[in-house]
């Protein structure tokens, strides 16, 4: 690869809010955006959730179109890129859901009616095509489906489509916004918790869903210019990799061999990496799974390991994206948030995440995604600490 | 771009009746195996994929599906189930509904375990999943690509045709095509790929279809513009006797590849010419 990828601007909305500087506070103090939804049928209870807090919210039922109209504006703003960088730029944007939450409406609305039609009108992929458009970017759009890791792999490819020169920077989104396909899917898997999601821990109970919208642009130093927003966080490298024997939780090995890709492919040791951000979902098999791929990958000495769905929920597609930029807007301030949800280890995992906010000086952080459909992802942010 | 070379081709192109056929044993036939729990999409995506690919690539190949409307079948169902019935959604739909199963499933009967990217385009699956496998390739991280584009429909077909504005006269196809590339030449290599690259704007487009050569033949979903169109005829470039025009780009992309299988013509190439003036080439000439 012949350039370094940085990530020159963000933009959240969160259950934690709609700012960076809102979620950092608040990842910072070890608050939880989670909240109770109404009992509503087909859901023989009510259900845990972590809603958008921010105006989008406010603004009506189905925020996806508001939400990731602004979080992308706001990124492409704090660019500091000209339009004509951006017009050659592409566009990767994962999720799990896409459209799923328009359609609900739009066959609800038609229920009773002459069509009630639920086949979708839409395909996932307009999406991307129509934020490109709305934001004159030229240079392509691409969709990733790839469950919980779809942005997580958005990401990747936009680090290596700089890297090659392909584009001169990238706009990468993540988004998930609430849908009851997605919601009562999950619930009718029994693997909704009861209570709270409580990642790593020896009560954990399962996962909770929440909704995130994300943007970052990546960018070589050739385009970062003056007006760049942030200047000291790089992509190292990253990796992508399948495990066709587990369509619900990917084995650790194949788990511990991407981590290990992702290392070759930034350069780096295990023992240089300075903090991991855990995928950590709440669920019983995947992190117990997870534990044990990093114990194998980490076994000289494990780095502090945080986790962010305790305080977020799990964003699914959009996670990738979400928990980089909240992540980051702890760490650009020097600090490390503790997992919130994790009170006591489990001897079975062998892994414990952070408890109280840590001191951040800057160094390799490893982020690790794992989804449905056997499908790993992890890369290596470079935080240099300003 | 470096060149890379097609050593595989598979393609299932077929107008669908009600009822679907037997799909099943067609992909029994392809894989050796018949496939349980599986959706439509995902034994789409066996069929061609084993067609093209089983006992051909390694390991260590690399997986990029890309579809324009993804698993909309099981989609429909869900929506079915949770907005129409408000009943909890049935497990194994749920799961299957996930756009990467498919290619869960194809990394399992192939036998892979890198890149297994699902992409989904509402203009492009082509450029989506060939453009993942060169960039990948491009930065050294795999070889050999296996890549596939599918589009399933929904039954009932009627419903599916007033929702997807098919008309009655047009027939409804499904689709499954998929080639294997690599970045090394061999003698046995079917074709090479000239040039596959995405242009911001048509000015860049325009001046890259003067390398192509005039015998060369063409698909696109949508009729090219008149400039595009102006130049392609001026320079004898001309559209493959099929009319798919009025189809997505997932099922030109399909085309794309049945016509490369088909080797009727040596120089062939794909145009996508987008709404907001960005057009994507894929020139490939057969080598055999």
């Amino acid at each position: 690869m012949s350039a370094v990828a940085r990530i020159v601007s963000a933009s959240l909305r969160s259950s934690l809010g709609d700012s960076q500087e809102l979620v950092a506070d608040a990842l910072l103090s070890g608050r939880s955006g989670v909240t109770s939804l109404p009992q509503q049928p087909p859901a023989q209870r009510e259900l845990l959730y972590y809603p958008l807090a921010g105006k989008e919210r406010a603004g009506g039922e189905n925020c996806l179109h508001a939400a990731l109209e602004s979080c992308t504006a706001e990124a492409i703003r704090n660019s500091g890129l000209g339009q004509d960088v951006i017009a050659r730029s592409a566009l990767f944007l994962g999720s799990s859901s896409y459209t799923v939450a328009d359609e609900e409406l739009r066959v609800q609305g038609q229920q009773g009616g002459a069509m009630g039609s639920v086949i979708p009108a839409v395909p996932c992929g307009a999406m991307a095509q129509e934020l490109a458009g709305k934001f004159s970017i030229h240079g392509g759009s691409y969709s990733f489906s790839t469950a919980c890791t779809s942005s997580a792999n958005a990401i990747c490819y936009a680090m290596r489509a700089v890297n090659c020169g392909r584009i001169p920077a990238a706009v990468v989104v993540g988004i998930e916004c609430f849908n009851r396909t997605t919601l009562y899917g999950f619930e009718g898997m029994n693997l909704l918790s009861v209570d709270a999601l409580r990642p790593f821990d020896r009560e954990r109970s399962g996962l909770v869903l929440g909704e995130g919208v994300a943007a970052l642009v990546v960018t070589s130093d050739a385009h970062c210019g003056e007006q760049a927003g942030w200047r000291n966080v790089s992509l190292r490298g990253g990796a992508t990799g399948c495990d066709p024997y587990g369509f619900t939780c990917s084995s650790p090995e194949s788990m511990a061999t991407v981590m290990h890709e992702a290392l070759a492919e930034a350069q780096l040791g295990a023992d240089e990496v300075v903090l991991v951000k855990a995928h950590a979902t709440g669920s019983e098999s995947n992190d117990e799974a997870e534990a044990k791929a990093m114990r194998s990958v980490f076994a000289s000495g494990m780095p502090p390991v945080t986790a962010l769905k305790g305080a977020l929920g799990h964003t699914l597609g959009a996670c990738g994206v979400v928990e980089t930029v909240a992540l980051l807007s702890c760490l650009r301030r020097g600090q490390v948030p503790a997992a919130v949800g994790f009170c006591t280890a489990d001897p079975q995992l062998g892994v414990s995440l952070l408890t109280d906010t840590a001191h951040f000086s800057g160094g390799s952080v490893m982020m690790n995604h794992f989804g449905f459909g056997g499908n790993n992802c992890s890369f290596l942010l470079e935080v240099v600490h300003p | 771009m470096s060149e890379r070379y097609i050593t595989s081709l598979a393609s299932y192109i077929s107008e669908v009746s009600e009822g679907g056929g037997e799909l099943k044993e067609l992909v029994r036939e392809a894989c050796g195996e018949k496939p349980r729990r599986t959706s439509r999409m995902i034994d789409l995506s066996l069929l061609g994929a084993c067609r093209c690919a089983l006992g051909r690539v390694s390991e260590g190949a690399g997986l990029y599906m890309a579809s324009g409307f993804g698993n909309i079948a099981d989609t429909s169902e869900l929506l079915r189930q949770v907005v129409v019935d408000e009943v909890l959604p049935m497990p194994l739909t749920f799961i299957n509904v996930s756009s990467n199963m498919s290619g869960f499933y194809v990394a399992q009967r192939l036998g892979l375990q890198r890149q297994n990217i699902a992409l989904t385009s509402s203009s492009g699956s082509m450029e989506s999943a060939l453009g993942m496998a060169l960039l990948d390739m491009d930065c050294g991280l795999v070889e050999e690509a296996v890549i596939g584009i599918v589009e399933e429909s929904v039954y009932p077909l009627q419903e599916y045709r007033r929702a997807m504005q098919i008309p009655e006269a047009m027939p409804v196809i499904e689709s499954s095509s998929w080639m294997v590339i690599t970045s090394v030449a061999s003698d046995s290599a079917l074709g090479v790929i000239r040039l596959s690259q995405h242009y911001s704007d048509r000015r860049q487009a325009a001046e890259a279809l003067g390398s192509i050569p005039p015998a060369t033949h063409y698909v696109s979903a949508d009729k090219p513009p008149p400039d595009i169109r102006q130049l392609l005829d001026a320079r004898g470039i001309r559209a493959l006797p099929e009319s798919f025009s009025g189809t997505n780009a997932s099922i030109a992309g399909c085309r794309f590849i049945q016509a490369l299988e088909e080797a009727n013509h040596r120089s062939l190439l794909y145009i996508n010419c987008e709404a907001g003036g960005g057009v994507y080439l894929l020139w490939v000439e057969r080598l055999d």
